[in-house]
């Protein structure tokens, strides 16, 4: 009976393991720079720059502890709207949460201003996208968030 | 007797050589009256011949001339070509050497939603940038604008205790619907005057003025058009003067050269692409004062100030 019950649970852990194997092996596909550049251009209106911003930008945009990122880049606007892009890609998986915290902040700050400045870019900041995969965080507040999130997927998100 | 035979026998030749003599004087003298005449019909051919020559060679030239003046003149049509402008201590001149972004290490950058942009699109390299979408003078002391980690704070928060050496500031957009521009220069007035209060003495504050708008790209153009700009750039101007701040003219470069902002800088009207903001960024390489003599920069700005400012009445202190 003991050895029913010990070979039921172990190959129950296997199954488990096995599972949690399947999520985890799809892995980001795209390097950070590759992405945020695909994301940027799913914001229609040409108001992001074309070139990413330095990373004392985007550490001081985000307040990103830069020491425990491996890879970055930020795609920001000329004021005209509240589109921007970010991917970072962390050291460690552990600090893509707290990335993605610092974004939601970034958000909300970011409608706070845009509401009594541009309240329709508020619609934008509510449909920001924020996700991470494996060692990426990313932001993406775009006119056309079914395509970033196309973007993303096929990204490995 | 004898001696009356002989005068008759000298007269006929005598008289042979006077009519010789007068022959040849009117000879000598006709031909040169014909050649004075052919002269005198010849010289207006001579000079229309010769002006036709300058004409030809003119015209000639002239389409040479305005090639080169569309192929040299900058796209973003400068307003050096103002014949009568002001001389104004207060206004950077342009510098020969360019500065790279290293002389923005120690600067400190302020402003609402265009010097955002600036920041965003301009490929600045060095500089601390304290921006908020909407700042104007009034709400600059009082709106947390400033997001930090865990608050936000005001811009006069953020400047406590830092040891910034230069202040670039560029307010005016967010206050052209004040009703009292006199009201807005005595706000910008307190604005500065308590910055320069959180900074070392030797701060340089450069004030950037209002950059022009696209106004056919803005829904309201009653109050946020160019006229006002040049208003409140005026009223800027005066504030320099008066406070010895120096005045940054962006509009050198950002001009149509017809007191607007370039044609397809922007999507909104009033905010520049990153290309428009790439040559905001060059002017400001090459527009500073020299930080071990500032009045160095006083002296060269008198001579050449003169070919930096649009002739406005609004942007005259002569005018004002």
């Amino acid at each position: 009976m003991k050895k029913i019950v010990s070979m039921a649970l172990a190959s129950l852990m296997l199954i488990l393991s096995l599972t949690a194997c399947g999520g985890s092996a799809k892995e980001v596909s795209a390097s950070a720079a590759d992405l945020a550049k695909q994301l940027s251009e799913t914001v229609s209106d040409g108001t992001l720059s074309s070139d990413p911003v330095v990373s004392d930008i985007l550490a001081s945009t985000y307040f990103v502890d830069m020491e425990q990122v491996e890879e970055s880049a930020a795609y920001m606007s000329t004021g005209a709207t509240a589109c921007e892009v970010a991917v970072i890609k962390c050291k460690d998986s552990a600090y893509t949460s707290e990335v993605a915290d610092l974004f939601k902040s970034r958000v909300e700050s970011q409608s706070e201003l845009f509401a009594s400045y541009a309240p329709e870019e508020v619609e934008k900041l509510d449909a920001a996208v924020i996700k991470t995969s494996g060692n990426y965080a990313v932001l993406c507040v775009t006119d056309d968030t079914a395509k970033a999130e196309s973007v993303l997927k096929k990204a490995g998100f | 007797m004898p001696h009356q035979k002989k005068r008759k026998r000298q007269n006929p030749g005598r008289f042979l050589n006077m009519l010789i003599l007068i022959f040849i004087i009117l000879v000598v003298f006709e031909g040169r009256l014909l050649i004075n005449i052919f002269q005198k019909e010849s010289l207006p051919s001579l000079v229309d011949s010769q002006i036709n020559e300058l004409l030809t060679d003119t015209r000639a030239k002239v389409p040479e001339t305005e090639n080169t003046l569309e192929t040299t003149a900058p796209v973003p049509m400068t307003e050096t070509q103002a014949p009568d402008v002001p001389t104004n201590p207060s206004i950077v001149p342009e510098q020969s050497t360019p500065v790279d972004d290293t002389y923005f290490a120690d600067a400190v950058f302020i402003g609402d939603s265009r010097m955002e942009g600036f920041r965003n699109q301009s490929g600045i390299t060095q500089g601390q940038f304290l921006t908020g979408i909407g700042m104007n003078v009034n709400n600059i002391f009082t709106q947390k604008y400033i997001h930090l980690y865990n608050e936000q704070i005001t811009v006069y928060q953020a400047l406590i205790n830092t040891q910034y050496k230069k202040v670039y500031i560029m307010l005016g957009t967010n206050d052209l619907g004040e009703p009292d521009f006199d009201a807005f220069k005595e706000n910008y007035r307190l604005c500065l005057s308590e910055i320069k209060k959180l900074l070392p003495q030797d701060t340089l504050i450069y004030v950037i003025n209002v950059a022009y708008v696209e106004e056919a790209k803005i829904e309201d153009t009653s109050y946020v058009n160019n006229q006002n700009i040049e208003i409140v750039n005026q009223k800027i101007l005066e504030l320099c003067e008066e406070e010895g701040y120096y005045y940054l003219n962006v509009n050198e470069v950002l001009s149509d050269g017809n007191h607007s902002l370039i044609e397809g800088a922007t999507s909104d009207g009033v905010h520049m692409y990153d290309t428009y903001c790439k040559i905001w960024l060059d002017y400001l390489r090459t527009h500073y004062v020299s930080e071990t003599d500032p009045s160095a920069g006083e002296e060269e700005s008198s001579s050449e100030s003169e070919t930096q400012t649009e002739s406005t009445p609004e942007t005259s202190p002569e005018a004002s």
